[in-house]
């Protein structure tokens, strides 16, 4: 469950939208479980539905007519957390995606390639363009 | 190439610290709730993959906490009879999370109601329902620790954790013998939302009257295993006599053994039968005639499934009885379905195919033919309506978990055919093919290669195939000599079905077959020869007659101007019969009540023909065909890839859609049908009058319905010519 719940908060930054998209896929998991043929790849079944929950709530979180903002400027972060938090605000979905994956969940490539259900060699192109995506974000993040 | 500003270790770091954290409180019990408001798929879950995701949702144990597959060895999880162990407060979550009854291990410390209770109002063991928890039920608790409770109480205190159990059927008289201060540990196994729980027997303001774990065995008290429950309660309801069992429980455990071989049996309990309803309520309504028999078993046993948790199978046997045999199904309108027992317990198997197991020429005066010669019959049109019966030799294959599809036990209402075996996967085919492919031990069918029709066995038929062939999921199709005919308005011959109705099993593993008397009703008291002669003597002799003993009532599914005496006896003969007319073998029925005068003959069932057509948006129309001057020996759906050159008729006038009607080219004993209906129409029924010149056509239709159109493209084939010049359609109906 804090798996789920961490990899949705690394995909979309936000801490209500994770909670949201987190019970999004237990719900769908639980609802989908008869698709569920291998056990054994329970967790990568369940990643991929994560995924999908964490789209459809970034989708959702688009369509809001109201949005929180905050009263005052935050100050730019000093800590790679913090740096690392705001450098990725400036990625898509699917590069956050593919980074939570590979960086936190520390999966491999070709597990990469199960969950999103894409071939070995986009997954490592995609992340090469995303980690250089981020690095750019980073340096953006250093720099302000 | 730019070096990236943080290596591969600051940035997983930073991941870490950025995201690396719990799940906030209380979202387990989010989720929980969330599933439980908004529904689960309807469909049964492999048992252990329901267990495993819904522990892992609902409580956060994760995955990993539970192996996907139970091991013996896996030190974390202990098993019991198959199962992980529970622990209180996780059978709580299986409890929150699904609606299945999905049997489940729990270990807790038990707390049985103070033998000194009182139920006001009530006495112990008066509810109608066995699951319902009622006084002194509601005082027993299955409890996460070992500390007592305070107080008798029905409710618990807000720090402890536990729910209540019931053990009906069971044997707790160890369970009452232990003493001391201390709670005894215990392993439960068993369910929450048992089937008997549904419905009326638990009303929604009261559903929690049937939220208890519904225990099929103890498995362990204080660590040591306890054995199956036995219960023998025989005492009868006055002023019935009592009766003394004809099995042992050893004997019962053998029959259920043959249909299940690796069945974990966990309790059986002796009754009698008009007390069958303290433990199956639904069948205390006197359904399946259990309460008019002396004694009834019930068994629970644990069932291995190769891809998840064991399974509770409940069987339901009649002492002495084998043939009646049943087995708890939630499919079942009624919760049972009938299985074969009939086996090694009490009869030993046949021996294998040996022998000269060349098939017969002739059977009954008929001469065998192949599988292929039949299908050239039944594409021709010829004996689809008037019963010409066929002897279709053949290689007979049954899918083997549905060996109750062989010989079905009486149900309400008696099915017309069998289709409870899955539709489409009984074969009987020109070469011995194994038509499935055997994928990790679990057999996934296919069409034969070769010719083949799909057999439809009526509950009456006599079909007596060895065990055997049963009992492996491997079989070697078995050699068959099968009479029967394919016009009948309970099979379909259209497109794919090929069904072909069978009379009786003529010959199998080299030997004749078919005398047996099948008795599906009340045990007659009339000879079948003496039935037998005074049905001869009324309607001359027959080349070959089976016997069955049917109720009345399930005719009215044959004819419902069935006379009304013969619906309502219990016991009727059915006699089919092979007799000549005019040149050609039919099988004939002939009814008389058991130990009565009067006899019904089928000639009187209306031959009606049923064409079930599926249009290409899906919509679905029935068309009945009542064949007033008995001309029609054949109908069918015209296949798409079926052109016909010839210009058909189209009539308007007098119908209420565009009628085509044409003589396909070179083809004078056929017409060939065409309109447009919509699937809003339940049926079309075309009458047949004189001659077969005179056609009304008229559709019943639904009301409030979103029309899909559906193309009638049909084929009716006649004894004699009929010009489609000469046919005049109206729709004014002859029938109303």
């Amino acid at each position: 469950m804090d798996a789920v719940y961490r990899l949705s908060l690394a995909i979309l930054g936000d801490e209500a939208d994770a909670r949201d998209a987190s019970q999004e896929t237990f719900v769908a998991a639980w609802r989908q479980l008869p698709k569920l043929r291998d056990p054994d790849r329970f967790d990568a079944w369940l990643q991929r539905i994560a995924v999908n929950s964490a789209r459809m709530t970034l989708r959702a979180r688009s369509r809001r007519r109201v949005r929180e903002i905050q009263a005052v400027p935050s100050s730019p972060p000093t800590d790679d957390s913090g740096r690392l938090g705001a450098a990725l605000g400036a990625l898509s979905i699917d590069q956050r995606t593919l980074l939570a994956l590979h960086y936190l969940e520390d999966r491999p490539v070709a597990e990469i390639a199960e969950i999103l259900e894409i071939p070995v060699g986009t997954v490592k192109s995609r992340l090469f363009a995303a980690r250089r995506a981020l690095d750019d974000a980073l340096r953006a993040e250093v720099e302000r | 190439m730019i070096e990236p500003i943080w290596d591969d270790e600051r940035l997983r770091r930073a991941y870490r610290d950025r995201f690396g954290r719990a799940a906030p409180a209380g979202f387990a019990a989010a989720v929980a709730e969330a599933s439980r408001r908004r529904g689960r798929s309807p469909s049964r879950l492999p048992a252990f993959v329901a267990l495993t995701a819904t522990l892992a949702i609902a409580i956060g144990l994760g995955a990993a906490a539970l192996a996907p597959r139970p091991r013996d060895d896996d030190p974390e999880r202990r098993l019991a009879h198959g199962l992980p162990i529970l622990t209180v407060t996780e059978a709580i979550a299986v409890r929150s999370a699904t609606n299945e009854p999905q049997e489940i291990a729990v270990a807790g410390f038990l707390s049985l109601p103070d033998p000194g209770i009182r139920c006001a109002g009530l006495q112990a063991g008066s509810s109608i329902n066995p699951v319902r928890l009622e006084c002194p039920d509601t005082f027993g608790w299955l409890l996460e620790s070992s500390r007592p409770l305070d107080a008798i109480r029905s409710s618990l205190p807000a720090n402890r954790v536990g729910f209540q159990p019931l053990f009906p059927g069971l044997d707790t008289a160890e369970l009452r013998a232990v003493e001391g201060p201390e709670l005894p540990e215990v392993v439960l196994i068993g369910h929450f939302h048992d089937r008997r729980s549904r419905g009326a027997l638990c009303d929604a303001v009261e559903i929690g009257a049937c939220d208890g774990f519904v225990a099929t065995a103890i498995a362990s008290i204080g660590g040591k295993t306890v054995a199956a429950s036995t219960v023998i309660d025989l005492e009868p309801v006055a002023p019935e006599p009592r009766r003394e069992p004809v099995w042992t429980p050893d004997d019962v455990d053998r029959l259920i053994l043959a249909p299940a071989p690796d069945l974990d049996v966990l309790s059986r309990v002796a009754l009698p039968g008009h007390r069958i309803g303290e433990l199956e309520p639904a069948l205390g309504t006197g359904i399946l005639g259990v309460i008019d028999r002396p004694i009834a078993w019930l068994v629970n046993g644990l069932q291995p499934d190769p891809s998840g948790l064991p399974r509770l199978r409940t069987f339901l046997l009649v002492d002495g009885a084998p043939d009646e045999a049943y087995e708890a199904d939630s499919a079942s309108r009624i919760g049972f379905t009938p299985i074969d027992l009939a086996g090694p317990a009490i009869s030993p198997p046949p021996s294998p195919p040996s022998g000269d197991l060349t098939f017969p020429a002739e059977v009954h005066g008929l001469r065998v033919i192949s599988v292929t010669e039949a299908l050239a019959e039944l594409d021709k049109g010829v004996g689809i309506l008037d019963s010409t019966a066929l002897a279709v030799r053949g290689f007979y294959v049954v899918p083997p978990d549905s060996v109750a599809c062989i010989r079905p036990r009486p149900v309400e209402p008696l099915p017309l055919v069998d289709r409870r075996c899955p539709e489409g996967l009984v074969w009987l085919m020109d070469e011995p093919e194994r038509p499935w492919d055997l994928v990790d031990g679990v057999a996934r069918w296919h069409r034969p290669i070769r010719p083949a029709l799909h057999p439809i066995v009526r509950a009456e038929v006599p079909f007596d195939l060895p065990r055997l062939f049963r009992d492996t999921i491997d079989p070697d199709p078995l050699p068959v000599v099968v009479l029967g005919h394919f016009g009948d308005v309970r099979a379909k011959t259209e497109r794919e079905a090929r069904e072909f109705v069978v009379d009786t099993l003529a010959w199998r593993l080299g030997e004749p077959s078919g005398d047996e008397t099948v008795i599906l009703g009340q045990p007659p008291v009339e000879q079948r020869a003496a039935v037998e002669a005074r049905v001869e003597e009324a309607l001359g002799p027959a080349r070959a007659t089976w016997a069955a003993v049917i109720r009345g009532a399930v005719l009215i599914g044959l004819n419902s101007a069935m006379d009304p005496e013969l619906l309502a006896a219990d016991s009727v003969w059915q006699l089919a019969r092979l007799v000549d007319e005019g040149g050609r073998l039919v099988v004939r029925h002939a009814y008389t009540i058991d130990d009565g005068e009067r006899i019904w003959t089928s000639e009187g069932l209306a031959p009606e023909r049923r064409i079930e057509v599926v249009g290409g948006r899906g919509g679905k129309v029935i068309v009945d065909v009542v064949d007033g001057p008995d001309i029609m020996v054949g109908a069918r759906e015209v296949a798409t890839e079926e052109p016909d050159p010839a210009a058909p008729r189209v009539f308007t006038e007098g119908v209420l859609v565009p009628i085509a009607l044409s003589n396909p080219t070179g083809r004078p004993r056929e017409l060939r049908f065409r309109w447009t209906a919509t699937d809003c129409d339940e049926r079309w029924t075309i009458w047949l009058g004189e001659g077969g010149r005179t056609i009304d056509i008229l559709p019943v239709r639904r009301p409030g319905c979103q029309a899909v159109p559906v193309d009638i493209d049909i084929l009716l084939t006649f004894s004699e010519p009929v010009s489609a010049d000469d046919v005049q359609i109206g729709g004014s109906g002859v029938g109303g």
